[in-house]
C-alpha cells in the first residue's frame, strides 16, 4: 500500500501574526516568523502511518508513506519532522525564496496540478491523505481539486478512517448535520481524503525516530525542473487564478458592556435592533 | 597582560633553543605543549585570554589532561577545531532543532498543565515519565547497541532546560536517572554490567508493573556530602560477593528506582582512595528505604534515604576497579552538573515567560504593567541572566562533546544557572 501525503509548512499556529499595512496584498509577515507543519497536515501524516502500522500488523501489505512538500529550501525540515513521526522517504520540489506559499503565488490549483503529476509519477498511489485545510490560507480546496484532477473519489473532513480488507476505505465525515459515512471503491484509486480536527492526536517524533530520519531518503527538485518533467505549464503553476486585494488585521476587539439586570440586557438587545 | 605576553615570550624562547635542536617532531610536540600549558597558566592568573589567543591562533587554551597533544596541536602550536561552536538556537544542526522542537511540545501540551498538580500532591508523575521513557529521553546518551538515544551532551543540556521549563521536578528524574545512574555505568563498567544495569534502563523497557526501570545515585550520607572522601558505607568482601554496608541519604528518585549506584569504603587506610562504586539491585534482602522528604520545592521528586544492612551483592557488581569510587563519583558529577544547570534554566525561562504574559495583560494606573519601565528593567536583567547562564551551559556541554576538559566551565555553568533561576523566579513573583 503506497500513501501519499501531500504537507505544507505555514506559520506555527501559536504566532501572533502581523500585518505590514505598508505591503498591500503581500502584507503578512513572514520573515524571522516560526514556521511550521500544518497542524491538519500532522494530522493527515499521523493517520497515514497509523494506516501503515496497522497494514503491517496485519501481515496484509507491505506499506510505505511519502511525504510530499512544495515551498522553499526550509521546507526540507518540515520533511524530516515527517520523517522522524514515521514517513518513509520524501519528496520536496523546491521553489525559489520570494515565491509565496500564502495564496499570494502558490494557490490550490498550481498545488493539486503539480500533486496530480507526482501521483501519476509515482504510480500505485492507494491513498493521499491531505490537511483539510492550511491555517494560512484556509482555501479547503487543494483535496477536492485533486480529486477532481485525477478523477478518483473522495472523502473530505474525515474523522475516521478504515481500509477494508478489499482495499476499500471507508471514512465516517463531519458535516454541519451531523456524521456521514462513505465507501471510497478500490476500484478507483488514489483514494483522496481530507483529515479534520479529530481525527488523530499527531504523536511526538520520538528520538530513536529523529535519528533514523536522518538516514530516510528525501528527493530534493526544483520547481521549475518539476514542471517541465510532468510536462506542465509553469504559469498555470505559478501565475495565481485568484488575486489578493486586500490583506489587513481585524479590528481591535469592543470591550463589552455590563449589565445588572436580564431586563437591562433585553432593553440593550432591542435598542441595537438584534430582537424585536 | 603584558606581564603574561613576556614572560610566555621568555619561555618560548628557552624552550624554542632547546626544541630547534631536537630532530624529530615527537619532541617538539611535547615542549610545544608546554608552552601551550604555560600559556594556560600565565593567561589564567592574567585574567585574559585574548593576548594568547592572538599568539597561540586558538579558540582557548586547551589543558592536557592526557598525552594524547599530536592529534590535537598541530606542529605550529595550532590546535585543530573539533567542531563548530554553537550559541543561538537558529544556529543548531537540525538534530539538536529537533530535540528542541520535541521537547518543548512535550513539555508545554504534557508537563506545564500537569506541573502544579503534581507539586501540590507531592505525586511521583509516572505516566510523564513514562513517555519521557518512550521519547527516548530517559536513555539520552547511551548507545543504541543498548537501547539509547545516543545523543550529545548538547541535546541532553536543550532537553533538560525544556524538559524543566515545564516541570522542574520531572527534570530532575529525567536528569538523576541519565547523568547519575547511567553515565558511571556507561563510562566505567563492564560490558556484563552494561548489558544488565543499562539496557533494560533505557526507557524502553518496563518492569512487572509495567513501570520503567529507574536507576538512582547513592554518595551523600547523613554525615558527608559536600566532603565526598568520608564515605561511611562499607564494602567487605565475603567469597564471590561484596557485603555492603551503611545509610545513603538524600538520594533522588529513591522510591522509584529498582537499581542504585552506591559508593562504599572498600579500604579505609586509603581514604578517598579506598572507595569504590557498585551497583545495588535494590530489592536484595537488607535493603530498605527511609521515608520521603517533606520539600518544599521540587515535589513530584522522591527524596529519601538507602538504608543497606548487610546487603550481599556479586563481586562483578563492581564498577571499574576497587579504588576508583572517588574519581568515577567526580567524574559523573562533572556532567551532571551541565544537566543541572539545563534544569536551572528551564527554572528561569519558565519564570521569564510566566512574567511576561502576566506583565501584558495585567493593567495598572490605565495601561499594562509591561510598559512601565522598572517591570522592563526586571524583565530585561531575568533575560540577561538567563542568556548569559545559558552559554555558559552550552559551552561546557560542547567542551564535553569535544572530548576537552570541562569541570570548570561546568561548575560555573551550574553556579551561573542556579543563581539565574532563583533570581528569575523571585524577580517573577515580585512582576
Amino acid at each position: 500500500m503506497k500513501i501519499l501525503v501531500p504537507i505544507k509548512r505555514v506559520i506555527d499556529y501559536a504566532i501572533k501574526i502581523r500585518v505590514d499595512p505598508t505591503k498591500g496584498p503581500q502584507g503578512v509577515q513572514l520573515k524571522n516568523v516560526k514556521m511550521s507543519m500544518n497542524p491538519f497536515c500532522e494530522i493527515a501524516m499521523e493517520e497515514a502511518i497509523r494506516l501503515k502500522e496497522a497494514a503491517v500488523k496485519a501481515k496484509k501489505d507491505a506499506a510505505e508513506v511519502v511525504a510530499v512538500s512544495i515551498g522553499p529550501k526550509q521546507c526540507s525540515e518540515t520533511i524530516r519532522t515527517a520523517l522522524a513521526m514515521g514517513a518513509d522517504r520524501g519528496i520536496h520540489i523546491e521553489t525559489k525564496a520570494d515565491v509565496r506559499g500564502d495564496y499570494i503565488n502558490l494557490q490550490p490549483w498550481g498545488i493539486a496540478s503539480l500533486l496530480k503529476g507526482v501521483v501519476e509519477k509515482e504510480d500505485g498511489v492507494d491513498l493521499v491523505l491531505l490537511g483539510k485545510q492550511s491555517i494560512d490560507s484556509d482555501c479547503g480546496q487543494t483535496g477536492p481539486l485533486l480529486a477532481g484532477l485525477l478523477n478518483a473519489p473522495q472523502a473530505t473532513f474525515a474523522a475516521k478512517v478504515e481500509r477494508d480488507d478489499d482495499g476499500a476505505f471507508t471514512v465516517e465525515r463531519e458535516t454541519d448535520a451531523g456524521t456521514e459515512t462513505i465507501k471510497l471503491n478500490a476500484t478507483n484509486l488514489p483514494a483522496i481524503i481530507t483529515c479534520d480536527l479529530r481525527l488523530n492526536t499527531p504523536r511526538y517524533p520520538t528520538m530513536p525516530n529523529i535519528m533514523k530520519a536522518k538516514k530516510k531518503p528525501v528527493q530534493t527538485i526544483s520547481l521549475e525542473d518539476m514542471v517541465t518533467e510532468l510536462g506542465l505549464d509553469i504559469d498555470e503553476v505559478l501565475n495565481p487564478k485568484n488575486e489578493v486585494v486586500e490583506v489587513y488585521e481585524p479590528p481591535p476587539r469592543k470591550e463589552g458592556e455590563m449589565v445588572d439586570s436580564v431586563e437591562e440586557l433585553l432593553g440593550k438587545l432591542k435598542e441595537k435592533g438584534l430582537v424585536a | 597582560m603584558r606581564l603574561a605576553l613576556s614572560l610566555a615570550r621568555n619561555l618560548q624562547s628557552k624552550l624554542g633553543a632547546s626544541s630547534s635542536a631536537a630532530a624529530s617532531t615527537s619532541a617538539r610536540a611535547p615542549s610545544i605543549a608546554l608552552c601551550s600549558r604555560s600559556y594556560a597558566i600565565l593567561s589564567s592568573s592574567a585574567g585574559d585570554r585574548s593576548a594568547t589567543s592572538a599568539r597561540c591562533n586558538t579558540r582557548g587554551i586547551r589543558r592536557n589532561d592526557n598525552n594524547d597533544e599530536s592529534s590535537s596541536i598541530g606542529g605550529d602550536g595550532r590546535r585543530q577545531r573539533q567542531r563548530r561552536q554553537y550559541t543561538t538556537h537558529s544556529q543548531l544542526p537540525s538534530e539538536h532543532q529537533m530535540v528542541y522542537e520535541m521537547c518543548r511540545k512535550f513539555a508545554d501540551e504534557e508537563l506545564a498543565p500537569n506541573a502544579g498538580g503534581w507539586d501540590k500532591e507531592h505525586a511521583f508523575p509516572t505516566e510523564a515519565v513514562d513517555k519521557l521513557g518512550e521519547l527516548g529521553m530517559m536513555g539520552i546518551n547511551v548507545s543504541s547497541d543498548h537501547g539509547g538515544s545516543e545523543l550529545d551532551a548538547l541535546s541532553y543540556a536543550i532537553a533538560m532546560e525544556e524538559i524543566s521549563r515545564g516541570c522542574a521536578s520531572v527534570g530532575v528524574i529525567m536528569s538523576a536517572h541519565n547523568s547519575l545512574y547511567l553515565y558511571p555505568i556507561d563510562a566505567f563498567g563492564s560490558d556484563d554490567l552494561k548489558e544488565r544495569y543499562i539496557a533494560p534502563y533505557a526507557g524502553h523497557d518496563r518492569d512487572e508493573s509495567g513501570r520503567l526501570n529507574i536507576g538512582c545515585f547513592g554518595l551523600s550520607e547523613p554525615g558527608n556530602g559536600s566532603d565526598a572522601g568520608a564515605a561511611s558505607t562499607t564494602a567487605t568482601e565475603d567469597g564471590d560477593e561484596w557485603i555492603i554496608n551503611g545509610t545513603k541519604a538524600w538520594i533522588t528518585n529513591a522510591h522509584e528506582s529498582s537499581a542504585a549506584i552506591v559508593f562504599a569504603t572498600t579500604d579505609k587506610s586509603l581514604k578517598h582512595k579506598g572507595i569504590s562504586a557498585f551497583v545495588v539491585p535494590m530489592d536484595a534482602p537488607g535493603f530498605s528505604l527511609g521515608a520521603k522528604e517533606d520539600k518544599l520545592g521540587i515535589r513530584a521528586s522522591s527524596t529519601s534515604n538507602l538504608i543497606m544492612d548487610n546487603v550481599r551483592i556479586p563481586k562483578s557488581n563492581l564498577i571499574g576497579e576497587p579504588g576508583q569510587g572517588f574519581k568515577i563519583a567526580m567524574q559523573t558529577l562533572d556532567g551532571g552538573r551541565i544537566g543541572v544547570a539545563g534544569q536551572a534554566l528551564g527554572i528561569a525561562s519558565a519564570s521569564i515567560d510566566c512574567a511576561v504574559r502576566y506583565a501584558l495583560e495585567r493593567n495598572a494606573f490605565g495601561k499594562p504593567i509591561s510598559q512601565m519601565q522598572t517591570i522592563q528593567t526586571k524583565i530585561s536583567q531575568m533575560t540577561v541572566a538567563r542568556d548569559a547562564a545559558r552559554l555558559l551551559t552550552w559551552r561546557a556541554a560542547q567542551l564535553k562533546d569535544n572530548g576537552e576538559g570541562y569541570t570548570r566551565e561546568a561548575a560555573m555553568a551550574k553556579l551561573a544557572a542556579s543563581e539565574a533561576a532563583t533570581m528569575c523566579a523571585h524577580q517573577s513573583i515580585q512582576i
